[in-house]
């Protein structure tokens, strides 16, 4: 296989959470705004996250599911072994532990996809 | 399971360890290779990849630990010092303390600043260089404890006793014990070893009315045999049927010149005699210094064996009764 890289999204700081899912806190979200990728499939291959407050940590969402979790000390990346795969209207949440004030920790995601599977997935 | 964030704080990290695993915390140094190893902690023994040996639990070669306390079945170790027990640590078995202040440990038992211990034991050594503002205590040869000085001085501690028990005499005209026994050991004198035993008591004058004066002889014994200090005090300290009592003070002493089964002493001895009174000096209470010694005459004495060395006294044959002797206190000291 042979990915095409389709560059980075962020660093995207933590703002007062607009999910309902953690309410008065800290989240970063991307949205399918954010992340703007118009292939069928495509997937987070590295992440990065920073500025992140001692004792902090992430339930990390997707599509209002749980797929993780990071406890970063000050900052930390994300290598998976399976990559993150998804759609143009999947979303990504870090849903942080911290109240919505002070500093707020930024995180930045890599994409890629396979072009071999796009047609495939143009058929379904 | 390996995250795939690559830092990651952890609320529950459980290792486990099958037998002959590879599994736990392992630190290297600058990266991992044999002799690289400088921490582990790992639930079981192993050897790692690259050779290097770790025990079961911890295993620290760099670095400091501080702050904590360390604890083992009859030990602890923390900031105010290092405490030995007689078993699991409580109140009343604390044996050995070091400590940087006084204080109190967490069951109740006081120690001070410094070391505390119920006894120590000072392995024989070569001697020490000389110290600086300081005092240095060491055990050499025989197993002698030394005291050596900032300024050098390096010399043997005397080591005595008191023997309270009470010897008494009457009449006897062979010698007789008249104080407590000073137990030598076999081999435990060397060249220069000296033993002394001085005798506080009071030797009454004979009572009768009628009869001769007697004088006192004193001596010091080996094993029964008096071998040398003899010294013999006058009858005119022991008038009869005047009621006249005499204090004394004796010291009898021995020095090793040699060593061995053929060793040798010299023996001296030294004392003063007093006719008790209210006046001291007058025609009737008067008093007496005594001496004696073998000087240039050596005695033979085998320091390889346990011996018995005691002061013994005897009364010249008279025809008056009723004088005797109480040695009331004994010391015993040992020197060099």
């Amino acid at each position: 296989m042979s990915y095409i890289g389709l560059g980075s999204r962020g660093p995207v700081a933590a703002a007062a959470d607009t999910t309902g899912l953690n309410t008065g806190n800290y989240t970063t979200a991307f949205t399918p705004a954010v992340l703007a990728c118009n292939v069928p499939f495509y997937e987070i291959y590295h992440m990065v996250v920073a500025n992140v407050p001692v004792g902090a940590n992430a339930q990390i969402i997707v599509n209002n599911k749980p797929y993780g979790f990071t406890y970063p000390l000050f900052g930390s990346e994300w290598n998976p072994a399976q990559p993150l795969l998804m759609n143009p209207t999947d979303e990504i949440d870090f849903l942080w532990s911290i109240a919505a004030s002070g500093q707020a920790p930024q995180v930045t995601v890599y994409l890629r996809y396979d072009p071999v599977i796009q047609p495939i997935s143009k058929v379904q | 399971m390996t995250s795939p964030w690559s830092t990651q704080l952890q609320s529950l990290v459980i290792v486990t360890a099958p037998a002959g695993a590879y599994a736990g915390i392992f630190i290297y140094s600058p990266f991992p290779g044999l002799g690289n190893l400088i921490g582990s902690w790992a639930a079981q023994a192993g050897v790692d990849p690259f050779g290097n040996a770790y025990p079961q639990g911890l295993n620290v070669t760099v670095g400091t630990i501080s702050g904590i306390t360390f604890t083992g079945t009859n030990w602890i170790l923390n900031s105010q010092g290092i405490f030995f027990y007689s078993g699991t640590p409580a109140l009343g078995n604390l044996i050995t303390a070091v400590a940087e202040a006084a204080g109190t440990d967490s069951f109740g038992n006081v120690y001070p600043q410094g070391y505390y211990g119920q006894n120590i034991t000072i392995v024989n050594g070569s001697a020490p260089a000389t110290p600086t503002n300081a005092s240095v205590l060491y055990s050499s040869s025989g197993g002698r404890l030394r005291y050596l000085n900032q300024a050098g001085v390096d010399q043997i501690i005397t080591r005595e006793s008191v023997n309270v028990a009470q010897f008494a005499m009457n009449t006897q005209t062979l010698p007789t014990i008249i104080g407590a026994p000073l137990n030598y050991q076999a081999n435990e004198g060397n060249q220069s070893s000296e033993y002394e035993l001085e005798m506080d008591g009071i030797a009454t004058a004979p009572t009768s009315a009628a009869g001769t004066d007697p004088t006192w002889t004193w001596g010091l014994a080996v094993d029964g045999t008096v071998l040398g200090a003899s010294f013999t005090v006058g009858s005119v300290f022991f008038p009869h049927g005047v009621g006249v009592t005499v204090n004394y003070t004796v010291r009898l002493r021995m020095a090793i010149i040699t060593n061995g089964v053929g060793g040798t002493v010299i023996m001296a001895a030294e004392g003063s005699f007093n006719r008790a009174g209210t006046n001291a000096g007058n025609a009737t209470n008067f008093n007496s210094t005594v001496g004696s010694n073998s000087g240039g005459s050596t005695k033979n004495f085998d320091t390889t064996t346990a011996h018995t060395i005691q002061a013994y006294a005897n009364w010249s044959s008279v025809t008056s009764t009723g004088h005797g002797a109480t040695t009331y206190r004994t010391r015993v000291t040992r020197r060099d």
